[in-house]
């Protein structure tokens, strides 16, 4: 004889194409029962899928991958009507945890979205999870891994920069995925990050390394182009002031290091056509072109990027017309900011 | 119980159905029957990169973070593949941690002899991820998923029960407790994983590597623990072949020369 819990409890088959409603009521009494607990029997009729992997978010995303294509729309917006209603309480932070690791491994931009609407919360951004982490802080690496699909999620951003728990270890790796969200605005974003990376600088002492890494991120959230137009906007440190304060290193990342990323040879053609961005500030026997360089980071294997090709040789592959007023009003000002 | 017959079984039963039809209670009846010796070797698991976020303890997390790493969750999204380089390329004293109070969770872990690992990993870089989950046998893992390889303190370990894995214990599709060609006799409490290659004829033998179990931890069992990590790659090759094709030539590999009905009568007579 069947007992009548059982006839009310969905099947598989139900919940794989089922409604968001419907897979949102299972979702909820499951985590609410497993996490006192820690029994599987909490997932149920998905049970023999937990405890397979090391955490919850691992074995979910496996019972998530047995649902159809066609309805996952319906199970990720369910983990977004959890994720924005679960209050934001101890009690359920291991629930909210195990929502956004779900939805990080399977790119749930639904979640993404209404999680950005509970950061400005303290009570949310400030849950401590057991690694030491805030949940703002596991938020913000979930945007920053899925930055780089989707355009909008600038206001997450800015949401997350205003917050009293924002973690200045991730000052620049949320840059560049903010200037990756808008990258004609790069500038205006390098502003509004500018104290957060200058206590980086300070606090936790990135390597040069480092540094060159995070600013080869930047470069290639916003384009070589964009970068080499905007670096006469760079501040730069006058003597013996703090560098941390300033925009040092980027500019000794992107321009001036030995090894940076975009390196400065004169050009004998000039003036004849070249391709690359070409500044005259000193007349025409004084032409700097920047040449990217390959990354020290990028294996041989890596694909081509601005400025590389197949074969690892150096290519320049962007023009701008030194003829153009525009383009020599930028060498000028580039030329004033870095002394040459 | 002689647990490869359970094992067999499972590849045609599923876990539930065990219990419900033949009344076996996994925890009672069957898990942790064959416990094993204090270990004595280097042990590894391998596991999902992302998770290493909460593995780590706080200042080894905050030093990699500031300098511009990131663990991927997956490599689909832009930049994770370079993000998966700049991590295998670390130098080995910047992969060494200390485990976070969250440890490696609080579920059943599953180890292999570090050594071992290393071996079956030894050649060409490219391909090496797929390398260690064929080996493994870890059939859910899937495509552009990035794995690592975790170094598991023998610390904790001394305090649990250590055991041969059952499927019974979360095993997966593809998923041994000893083949029937152990390529040779382990200490007790150790069982072989089924290496997947030899379900596509790209491996001479089923066996992969030892394989061992420790029951789960009490909270921040692994805290403070130290350990090391290393980033394999990201899985390109798909071996989730088709349920049913693939699940079929999987159990005939493992029951020959015994036909399903005569497996289904061995496990009943036991029960």
């Amino acid at each position: 004889m069947t007992n009548p819990a059982d006839q009310d409890r969905p099947t598989a088959a139900s919940l794989r194409a089922g409604s968001s409603r419907l897979v949102k009521a299972w979702l909820q009494d499951a985590l609410a029962a497993y996490f006192p607990t820690r029994d599987a029997g909490a997932f149920a009729p998905f049970e023999a899928s937990i405890g397979r992997g090391y955490f919850l978010a691992d074995d979910l995303r496996v019972i998530y991958a047995g649902v159809p294509a066609d309805n996952g729309r319906a199970w990720r917006g369910a983990m977004a009507d959890l994720v924005a209603e679960l209050p934001a309480s101890a009690a359920n932070v291991d629930a909210l945890d195990t929502l956004i690791d779900w939805a990080r491994f399977i790119a749930a931009y639904e979640v993404l979205a209404r999680v950005g609407n509970r950061i400005r919360s303290d009570s949310f951004a400030g849950l401590q999870l057991k690694n030491g982490e805030t949940l703002l802080e596991r938020s913000l690496r979930m945007a920053i891994e899925l930055a780089a699909e989707t355009t909008d999620l600038r206001d997450f951003f800015i949401e997350a920069v205003q917050s009293r728990f924002f973690p200045i270890h991730l000052s620049l790796q949320t840059l560049a995925a903010l200037c990756r969200s808008e990258p004609d605005h790069w500038i205006a974003h390098l502003g509004m990050m500018r104290p957060f990376i200058a206590q980086m600088l300070r606090h936790h002492r990135p390597g040069r390394e480092g540094l060159r890494r995070q600013t080869q991120e930047l470069v290639d959230a916003i384009g070589l182009r964009r970068a080499l137009e905007g670096i006469h906007k760079l501040r730069r440190a006058p003597s013996r002031a703090d560098d941390a304060d300033y925009d040092e290193w980027l500019a000794s990342a992107l321009l001036l290091d030995e090894d940076s990323i975009v390196e400065m040879v004169p050009d004998p053609f000039f003036p004849r056509p070249v391709p690359g961005i070409v500044f005259s500030p000193r007349g025409r026997r004084d032409v700097r072109i920047f040449v990217p360089r390959s990354s020290l980071d990028e294996p041989a294997s890596a694909p081509p990027r601005a400025g590389r090709d197949r074969r690892g040789e150096r290519k320049v592959d962007i023009f701008l017309d030194y003829k153009d007023p525009a383009v020599r009003e930028i060498a000028k000002q580039t030329a004033s900011a870095f002394g040459w | 119980m002689p647990d490869d017959i359970v094992d067999q079984i499972t590849t045609i039963v599923q876990p539930a159905l065990l219990k419900k039809k033949f009344g076996i209670e996994s925890d009672r009846d069957f898990r942790f029957c064959v416990l094993a010796d204090p270990p004595s070797e280097a042990l590894a698991t391998v596991t999902l990169a992302g998770f290493l976020e909460k593995m780590l303890d706080r200042p080894s997390l905050v030093e990699l973070s500031a300098n511009g790493h990131f663990f991927p969750y997956r490599a689909t999204a832009t930049g994770a593949r370079t993000a998966v380089d700049r991590l295998k390329s670390l130098p080995e004293e910047r992969r060494h941690f200390r485990f976070s109070p969250e440890g490696l969770g609080d579920r059943t872990l599953w180890v292999t002899m570090s050594e071992r690992l290393a071996a079956a990993l030894a050649g060409p870089d490219d391909g090496i991820a797929d390398r260690a989950r064929d080996v493994l046998g870890l059939v859910d893992l899937e495509r552009d998923d990035v794995v690592v390889l975790v170094g598991v303190p023998s610390g904790p370990l001394a305090e649990r029960k250590r055991a041969r894995p059952t499927v019974l214990d979360g095993g997966n599709r593809r998923f041994t407790g000893v083949p029937r060609d152990p390529p040779e006799a382990l200490g007790e409490g150790w069982g072989w994983t089924f290496d997947l290659r030899a379900l596509f004829g790209a491996a001479e033998r089923q066996a992969g590597l030892p394989e061992c179990i420790c029951e789960g931890w009490p909270s921040d069992a692994f805290a403070g623990e130290p350990s090391s990590f290393t980033v394999l790659g990201v899985i390109e090759l798909p071996r989730k072949d088709p349920v049913g094709v693939g699940d079929d030539r999987f159990a005939e590999l493992l029951r020959q020369p015994r036909s399903r009905d005569d497996l289904m009568a061995e496990l009943a007579a036991l029960v």
